[in-house]
């Protein structure tokens, strides 16, 4: 497992795709983070009474629950997991002796860790460039560590979820449409088909994107139609992903002939 | 089901066990029962599509056996024995956006290899002064060299070879066949390699397996195969497929092909003299007797179904 893991680290940081696609990531956040600012300003003017209208809040908002970090997630999720599938390079790994667990885990820990740290250094960042454009406004919720730290959670669920696709998919053009599109797809078609059949369930709160943007957005009054998951649904959703994705990817992949 | 049950005392690398794949209701390999011994360089031969890369395939635990049993290395644990296996299935794979010294630098940290090994078997394979040129510009001799070099990563004791020489010039082709009787002369590595280019097989092999539909028709040794060739009879006849029966009789591992009025029989263990004598017992009459060189090249095809 230790070579299968320095063989990993050692392809991630030697794939220019991560740089790319995270730089990405960076000006995206930036933007999001500015245009979040200006809506914020604006808002306030027309409710100057309102004090939970927080530019600072705002912006922090956005930093890694909005949909072009996931999606990021997904697209590096799909090419990184993916590329020694594609590539066919996997059977010079299985035909070293790695057994397909092993070679299964060692994607999932190097990804989940490249997952938290940029979701951590997007955090980070976003912080300093509150700081650098104008510093702190008014006070901080004083949930918003602990619903930070739910967020990073939910990313855990997200790369577990995108993993597992991927996995099961098992090539990089059909990861990323299913990454990118096919989840969304499924949420809306079980939303309509409960809307058909006239079951009062709301399939959307067990989004995991719906459960980030509650997450980020709760302190927030103009985006209270937001509902802020509460921290049951905020733990136990995410790790419900994960088994269920990590686990089915692993059932797929062991018996999967290369 | 992995590991044989019964410990042999022999001395094989790799031994198979009716080792049986299907997919779906097509069987691609069908209780096939191999055997490669310590120093052998075994040509593996059959036609497209008999089961030469499956069959490869599962002894490198890239696909699943349906039944039947392996054992390598006398029946070491399969994940354990095949940390000593260097192996190139099919076209070469390679990370095609890096160099040559980035793909064999990725795989040494699997293999277990330094960069004094990466460096040496680079120079060695012809690929010691690529630089930093990406994998994806090589030619596909470059690429079929890079496969090679990623396989010998580790000093596996057996090489898995599939088609090595694919795409490979005259002087690369013997590049290869020189480097792999070194390996096996010098450092006593067990070669396990197939090929559709027979007269190269023959330079190097010393132990033979025919494969034909997913069966294993016959193994061989080098030697074996040599006395084979030298004993194709021709006999033109007016009852051949009396004849046939006769000489199938005479000669039981014969391979007998009727035509009209005469026949061609290889792998007969019995005198001229004995098989007239027996014909004409028969009522057969025999214009004709001759023993004829047969090339190797006739000899597999015969084995491998003929031309159909």
């Amino acid at each position: 497992m230790g070579k299968l893991l320095k063989f990993e680290w050692r392809k991630l940081w030697r794939q220019k795709s991560l740089y790319i696609i995270f730089s990405i990531g960076f000006i995206s956040i930036i933007l999001s983070m500015l245009l979040a600012k200006l809506v914020s300003e604006v808002a306030a003017i027309f409710n100057p009474s309102d004090d939970t209208l927080n530019a600072t809040k705002a912006m922090l908002s956005v930093l890694v629950s909005s949909s072009n970090f996931i999606s990021l997630l997904g697209i590096y999720i799909a090419i990184f997991v993916c590329s020694d599938y594609s590539q066919h390079t996997i059977k010079n790994i299985y035909a070293r002796g790695y057994n397909r667990s092993a070679v299964y885990f060692s994607k999932y820990l190097i990804s989940l860790f490249v997952s938290v740290v940029v979701a951590i250094i997007y955090i980070a960042f976003g912080f300093l460039f509150v700081l650098i454009s104008g510093g702190y406004a008014g006070s901080m919720p004083a949930d918003m560590w602990r619903d930070l730290v739910l967020q990073l959670w939910t990313v855990v669920g997200i790369h577990g979820l995108f993993f597992g696709i991927s996995m099961m998919v098992g090539n990089v053009a059909g990861s990323l449409a299913f990454n990118l599109v096919g989840v969304s797809v499924v949420f809306a078609l079980l939303n309509t088909f409960f809307q058909v059949i006239k079951v009062d369930f709301d399939v959307m709160r067990y989004s995991l994107e719906m459960i980030l943007g509650g997450l980020a957005r709760m302190p927030i009054s103009y985006n209270a139609v937001i509902e802020h998951p509460g921290l049951v649904r905020a733990l136990i959703v995410p790790l419900a992903y994960v088994i269920v994705f990590v686990g089915g990817g692993w059932l797929v992949n062991r018996r999967r002939d290369v | 089901m992995e590991i044989m049950s019964e410990s042999s005392q022999n001395n094989y690398v790799v031994e198979t066990d009716n080792l049986t794949k299907t997919y779906g209701s097509k069987t691609v390999l069908d209780h096939v029962s191999l055997h490669v011994a310590k120093g052998d360089i075994y040509g593996f031969i059959g036609k497209n599509g008999a089961g030469k890369t499956t069959l490869m395939k599962l002894l490198l635990g890239m696909s699943h056996p349906t039944s039947g049993e392996m054992k390598l290395f006398g029946g070491e644990k399969l994940s354990v024995a095949r940390r000593r296996i260097g192996a190139l299935i099919e076209e070469p794979a390679l990370y095609k956006g890096c160099s040559a010294m980035e793909n064999m630098k990725r795989f040494a940290i699997l293999a277990g290899a330094d960069i004094v090994e990466v460096q040496e078997i680079l120079e060695f394979v012809g690929l010691g002064d690529v630089g930093k040129k990406k994998v994806g510009k090589f030619s596909l001799g470059m690429k079929q060299r890079l496969g090679i070099a990623i396989a010998m990563l580790g000093n596996p004791e057996l090489l898995v070879l599939d088609e090595p020489v694919n795409g490979l010039d005259p002087e690369g082709i013997k590049e290869i066949r020189d480097l792999l009787l070194r390996l096996n002369h010098e450092k006593g590595v067990t070669v396990l390699i197939s090929s559709h280019l027979l007269d190269e097989l023959a330079k190097v092999t010393t132990r033979y397996g025919i494969i034909n539909k997913g069966h294993l028709v016959e193994e061989i040794s080098a030697a074996d195969l040599k006395k084979q060739c030298q004993q194709k009879l021709h006999i033109v006849t007016d009852k051949p497929a009396v004849a046939a029966k006769i000489i199938k009789k005479l000669s039981p591992k014969a391979v007998i092909t009727a035509q009209d009025n005469s026949i061609d029989a290889v792998g007969i263990t019995v005198d001229n003299a004995t098989i007239n004598k027996q014909l004409v017992q028969a009522d057969v009459n025999v214009e004709s007797i001759t023993f004829a060189m047969d090339s190797m090249e006739d000899y597999f095809i015969q084995r491998m179904g003929g031309n159909k």
